[in-house]
């Protein structure tokens, strides 16, 4: 079709003298001096604005990534916080309440008890703990 | 007949960019700004709307020179991004400068061709006069060379609307060079 219509259109030779002079006519009108300068300034504006752009998306990105590991993270701080935190007497006098509530007993025997049960607990956990690093 | 040289320069010069940033925006000046200026002067009809689409269009390729790079032919999708911007302009602006002579534009003559001049002129005056699908067709067809087929591709038309296009804006041009030819053997 594009050859069919590129020999359709056979100029004659007046037409021929036409293209010609419209031809020689390209280079009559020319970019002024200023506009080399003036496209140059404006890409580098425009690559400064990319710059800038790309810098503040891979801000939001580690800001996402940040706050998306933080989240994940939490649960697994949450417990190491609680299996470290060291237990207070307050903590001891509360649980010696419910021993005294549950077992009807005096109180100083069921602080002892409480204190007994935080001993034992903490020993627990310093077993696990050094079964945890002979292992590593 | 498409410029493969040419093209394959201006694709050279899209993956410069992506590599090197607006500083390798020159390269690709140097080599299309004269032709594309006269592009969107043609569609604008003012120098400085023209170089207003023109500055448009390679900015715009500073920010994805890649696109152009992988372009099926970088040099048409050039063409095509600044006949869009031109169009853009025009619609913003709206200047008609029909009539109004060719004093807005920036004109080069060299010595040997001052008689050429009036010429030239004369022929830059008539394309001004035409309307603007037409003006696209005659300067893509006779200054870029670019066959039919191309020129439909550039221009998003079927190929028969731009050779009948072309065809009609050479029966305009004729008339209108020989009206002014007619004037200067009168003032002679």
């Amino acid at each position: 079709m594009t050859d069919k219509t590129e020999e359709a259109f056979n100029p004659n030779e007046a037409e021929r003298q036409l293209e010609a002079i419209i031809f020689a006519a390209k280079d009559y009108v020319v970019p002024s001096e200023h506009f080399r300068p003036l496209v140059q300034e404006a890409a580098r504006e425009q690559g400064r604005i990319r710059a800038q752009e790309q810098r503040i998306g891979k801000m939001i990105i580690g800001l996402i990534l940040g706050s998306c590991c933080c989240s994940l993270a939490w649960p697994g701080v949450m417990y190491l916080q609680s299996r470290y935190r060291p237990v207070t007497t307050e903590e001891i006098h509360h649980r010696a309440h419910e021993i005294k509530r549950q077992r009807y007993q005096s109180y100083d025997s069921a602080f002892v008890d409480a204190y007994v049960e935080v001993r034992e607990e903490q020993a627990s956990k310093l077993q696990m703990n050094s079964k945890q690093d002979s292992s590593d | 007949m498409v410029d493969l040289l040419f093209t394959e320069k201006v694709r050279k010069y899209g993956y410069l960019i992506a590599e090197g940033g607006p500083p390798a925006l020159s390269g690709l000046y140097d080599l299309t700004a004269d032709r594309l200026v006269r592009l969107a002067v043609t569609i604008t009809r003012n120098q400085h709307d023209a170089e207003d689409a023109v500055q448009s269009a390679l900015v715009s390729i500073v920010s994805r020179p890649l696109i152009l790079a992988k372009a099926d032919n970088p040099w048409h999708y050039l063409l095509r991004m600044v006949r869009n911007e031109s169009l853009v302009v025009l619609r913003k602006k709206r200047r008609w400068t029909l009539g109004m002579g060719l004093s807005d534009l920036l004109t080069s003559t060299s010595v040997d061709e001052v008689e050429q001049a009036e010429t030239h002129r004369a022929v830059w005056l008539a394309l001004r006069s035409l309307p603007t699908d037409q003006r696209e067709v005659v300067v893509l067809k006779i200054w870029e060379g670019l066959t039919f087929q191309e020129i439909a591709d550039v221009l998003d038309c079927t190929l028969p609307t731009a050779a009948s296009r072309y065809r009609y804006a050479l029966q305009k041009l004729t008339t209108k060079l020989r009206v002014f030819e007619s004037e200067a053997c009168h003032d002679r």
